[in-house]
């Protein structure tokens, strides 16, 4: 999305230019009834519309994905990566809007339901995954590493360093089960002696909306990515509580098929072979239900549902769930066989309004082809920032920090310094200025007060975050000492603890106020400006 | 606590308390292993046998046991107080008197009491089926052994000479056994673009001589005729010949062909909803017919509604009525009753129970949940129970139902 406002004050009232642009890319993969890629196709032989409306496709490209498998991995002698375990704030970096940043790939996330996933199991789905890593991928893959205990996490972003990925699979713990679903008291149940079994239906219903939130959360994440991509989500089957779970399930599957995300999901029990009334795991349940088969029917039910709710991720989404094998490495197969060689088409929309609505986006092919087409099917437009949510702010923020080249109307200053405090650990204090003269203009324009919000990121040679800043801080422009405001500097400081080594930091300020005159669509406007080194800084003694 | 020493030929009883004999022998060997396989003979089909078996002991058996044994004299007491104004009862004073009754013991537990236990083994085959669905085939088997048997030594049948014996407790032994056949069929469409069913059938044959289970105990039955405990042979308590079920549930909304991506009123309107329904018909649970009256209770005891009826030899099925009520006859005097345990197959059973949501959405983590859930949607009397004591006035009419439409109204709002 390019956005250029242009204002102009005449004489005779405003007078007002605009111009919006949305590049959409769409990528297609155009396959024939046998499932042969069809290729060879021109531009002339699709029809793209937009919410029914035709739209003139002006990029056209066939994106081949090298098919060759890497050879097996040899051991190598590499530096040991950054101490293990530092990659809290790690996220999928976004495209820009119209970007194609990953050309002739393919993206595959590898994401790790440690939830409630027993030992065994998280075992198994690790060497299922290094299983692939060493031996089934390919030139064209790009993997990225998720995982969920209690918290949706980003392990490793998308990337072909397969020895990154390899050691990202090896560090996760093992172990770490988060919250498991409590007993409901049915016939299937172990009888543990106790006068009364509590249900914990309600957790339960709680506890598996957390589960598809997560995974909603990064089918969001991938969302800003315009490539198809595939989720293949490791867990030991998903319970759901009557059609209590409902809402959360369509809410996942819908932003999964917005974000152009399908499941993978694999059954990490593998091919299940347990007693009729469970295995020696499980105490023995008690009671007429044994003897009258309603344990084994409960079980079973239990076991067909944890299952389809696995099913119903994937074929909902136009993936495949890999239930029942052994082999868990199939599932990330499948995952790699369905992304195929692909048509991507650009086209500049017609609709340029800026209201956030989802644009459904339908590809036809014209020739008397029978081909099977798997594209997006629609993307968010863009919003002006008055519709923008306290979250949407928040992502906006991150994405501007990631992508590295916001838009600069502010002017930054930034002074870095270091003070050695131990022999290994040196304080590096971070002082922001913003000259008060950017912000002047907000109190002429009427407003009450304005709002600084400051991001940013430092991080080591080999690009592991080492911290991070998120702040905000409320100017007041109203009041006595306002009016020196324009002859002062605005100063945030702050500071970090890090080891000796070479650093990038970059920072980033946004500011926030309501405008006096109107921009047309935007009724705020923000001024963000970034510093930060693009040459590394070196501590050292 | 106290057990009763009963000699082996029922003669002569004594009672021994903790202190002075083991009440019950441990049982320590209870090994439960458990087997079970799953095979997949291709690799690309999706055909999957598996079987298992596996032993599954009764659980928590020794509590109600305990709380028997301990419900006797000399650790317990029965008295009868009344207060009066001149002689007002306190909680201090008030269980002091004398007991002016004589209280016996009325169980006994043989010490050799086993714990009882399932052997259970199946077998399935599943299969995926095109439109998402897949279907199972299978068998369940499941014997009981060592299960709980009642009975009342020395007792005689109404209107019989009393036993000089001791004949007024009910004796506890492991001897019972079950065995159980069910082949299970099931077709199911996995949810997919907002549908799914569950559909099930189940043919299964129950037949036991003693109460299974064991957790609570309570359907421990009594036998009749302690001399010819093997005419408490007969169908289960719980055996239902056809069970059919089905589960539907349909979602609007979901998925890449459930219309997920139908914007503007329209899909305002039409996404969200949630219309589930379970429709189930099953073949009624087996009643016994039994005396009532006068001869309801076993000579010298308290113990009742052992005695069963003669049969006549007529067929338990006429028209017109529930039950042929000439099938049973009231025994003589001194007899035991010569009909079985469970003879009269019980009412078939429908039930259909319902529910319609929505889901309303307000900005991107708030949501609520309207749910109207019905049972017995159609608001259709479904008989559960018969009457089934001869010479009562409700005998062969239908003495219970199952709930009427019962509406409730669930909001649910998430954060």
């Amino acid at each position: 999305m390019l956005l250029t406002p242009f204002l102009a004050l005449a004489q005779t009232g405003p007078v007002k230019f605009e111009t919006t642009t949305q590049l959409v890319v769409v990528n297609v993969a155009a396959k024939s009834k046998s499932g042969e890629v069809l290729e060879g196709l021109k531009a002339s032989d699709f029809t793209v519309t937009e919410d029914g409306k035709p739209q003139e496709i002006k990029i056209f490209e066939f994106q081949r994905l090298e098919d060759t498998l890497l050879p097996a991995p040899v051991l190598v002698a590499r530096d040991a990566t950054g101490a293990s375990g530092k990659t809290a704030g790690v996220t999928i970096a976004p495209a820009k809007a119209g970007e194609i940043k990953y050309k002739d790939r393919r993206l595959l996330v590898l994401f790790f339901d440690q939830a409630g996933m027993p030992v065994a199991d998280q075992l198994r789905s690790q060497k299922a995954a290094l299983q692939f890593l060493t031996s089934r991928i390919s030139k064209a893959d790009l993997v990225a590493v998720m995982t969920y205990s209690t918290t949706l996490e980003v392990l490793q972003d998308f990337t072909d360093d397969r020895d990154r990925l390899i050691q990202t699979i090896k560090g996760i713990p093992i172990g770490a089960t988060g919250m498991t679903n409590g007993s409901t008291g049915d016939d299937s149940e172990g009888d543990t002696g106790a006068a009364y079994t509590q249900d914990n239906s309600e957790f339960n219903i709680f506890n598996t909306d957390r589960k598809l939130a997560a995974l909603e959360s990064a089918v969001k994440m991938l969302g800003s990515l315009p490539e198809k991509k595939a989720l293949v989500y490791f867990a030991s089957g998903m319970s759901l509580t009557g059609i209590d779970n409902q809402a959360q399930l369509r809410a996942t599957i819908n932003a999964a098929i917005r974000g152009n995300v399908a499941f993978y999901p694999v059954d990490a029990r593998g091919l299940v072979a347990a007693a009729p009334l469970g295995d020696a795991t499980q105490a023995s349940q008690g009671g007429q239900a044994m003897y009258s088969g309603s344990s084994q029917r409960t079980a079973q039910a239990n076991f067909q549902a944890q299952q389809e709710t696995l099913y119903t991720l994937a074929s909902d989404t136009g993936g495949k769930a890999l239930l029942d094998q052994n082999d868990l490495s199939l599932g990330i197969v499948q995952a790699q066989k369905d992304i195929s060689n692909y048509y991507i088409l650009g086209y500049y929309s017609t609709n340029t309004a800026l209201d956030g609505h989802y644009r459904r986006i339908k590809v036809q092919i014209n020739r008397n082809l029978t081909a099977k087409l798997d594209y997006r099917s629609g993307y968010f437009a863009s919003k002006t920032f008055r519709q923008f949510t306290s979250s949407d702010r928040e992502r906006e923020l991150q994405e501007a920090l990631m992508l590295g080249d916001p838009v600069t109307d502010l002017t930054v200053a930034l002074e870095v310094n270091y003070f050695r405090q131990a022999r290994d650990r040196y304080f590096v204090p971070v002082s922001v200025k913003i000259p008060g003269s950017d912000i002047e203009l907000a109190r002429k324009a009427g407003a009450e007060s304005t709002r600084l919000d400051f991001i940013g990121e430092i991080k080591d040679a080999k690009g592991v975050l080492q911290g991070t800043v998120r702040d905000d801080i409320t100017v007041k422009l109203k009041g006595e000492d306002a009016g020196q405001l324009s002859r002062r500097n605005l100063e945030y400081d702050t500071g970090f603890t890090l080891q000796p080594g070479t650093y990038t930091l970059k920072f980033l300020v946004t500011v926030h106020a309501p405008m006096l005159v109107d921009f047309g669509e935007g009724a705020g406007w923000a001024l963000a400006g970034a510093a930060g080194g693009s040459e590394p800084q070196s501590l050292s003694s | 606590m106290v057990n009763l020493l009963v000699s082996s030929d029922f003669s002569a009883i004594a009672t021994v308390d903790a202190g002075q004999a083991a009440l019950i022998h441990p049982d320590r060997n209870n090994l439960g292993p458990r087997l079970g396989f799953a095979w997949r003979p291709l690799t690309k089909g999706s055909l999957v046998v598996r079987g298992g078996y596996g032993i599954y002991y009764n659980t928590s058996v020794y509590s109600i046991i305990a709380s028997n044994m301990a419900q006797q004299p000399p650790f317990a007491q029965s008295l009868s107080v009344s207060s009066s104004t001149a002689n007002p009862l306190s909680i201090q004073t008030g269980f002091l008197a004398a007991s002016t009754q004589t209280l016996t013991s009325t169980y006994a537990i043989d010490p050799n009491y086993r714990i009882g236990y399932a052997q259970t083994w199946n077998l399935t085959v599943q299969r995926d089926l095109p439109l998402s669905m897949f279907g199972t085939i299978g068998y369940l088997g499941t014997k009981g052994t060592r299960l709980d048997q009642q009975f009342i030594p020395n007792s005689v049948a109404p209107g019989a000479p009393v036993s000089v014996f001791p004949n007024n407790y009910i004796y506890e032994s492991s001897n019972g056994n079950s065995i159980y056949h069910a082949a299970q069929f099931q077709l199911n469409r996995r949810f997919h673009s907002g549908f799914m069913w569950r559909g099930s059938y189940q043919f299964s044959k129950s037949i036991d001589n003693a109460g299974t289970g064991g957790r609570g105990q309570g359907n421990t039955p009594v036998a009749q005729n302690w001399l010819d405990l093997s005419a408490e042979r007969g169908l289960s308590s719980f055996d239902a010949r056809h069970n059919l079920s089905l589960q539907l549930q349909y979602s609007t909304g979901m998925g890449m062909g459930g219309g997920t991506l139908i914007n503007g009123w329209k899909g305002e309107l039409m996404k969200d909803w949630t219309i589930a329904a379970n429709v189930s018909v099953r073949s009624g649970t087996p009643f016994t017919v039994i005396v009532g009256g006068n001869r309801s209770q076993v000579s010298g005891t308290a113990v009742g509604n052992t005695l069963r009826a003669d049969a006549t030899g007529l067929p338990v099925d006429v028209t017109g009525m529930l039950f042929n009520t000439a099938t049973f006859a009231e025994p003589l005097a001194g007899d035991w009753g010569t009909a079985g345990r469970n003879t009269i197959p019980g009412p078939t059973t429908f039930s259909l129970d319902g529910s319609l949501g929505r889901v309303f959405r307000f900005g991107e983590r708030r949501s609520a949940d309207l749910q109207f859930q019905a049972q017995n949607l159609l608001n259709r009397v479904t008989i559960t129970n018969w009457g089934t004591v001869l010479g009562s006035s409700t005998y062969g009419l239908a003495t219970g139902a199952a709930g009427m439409r019962k509406i409730t109204i669930n909001l649910r709002f998430r954060f």
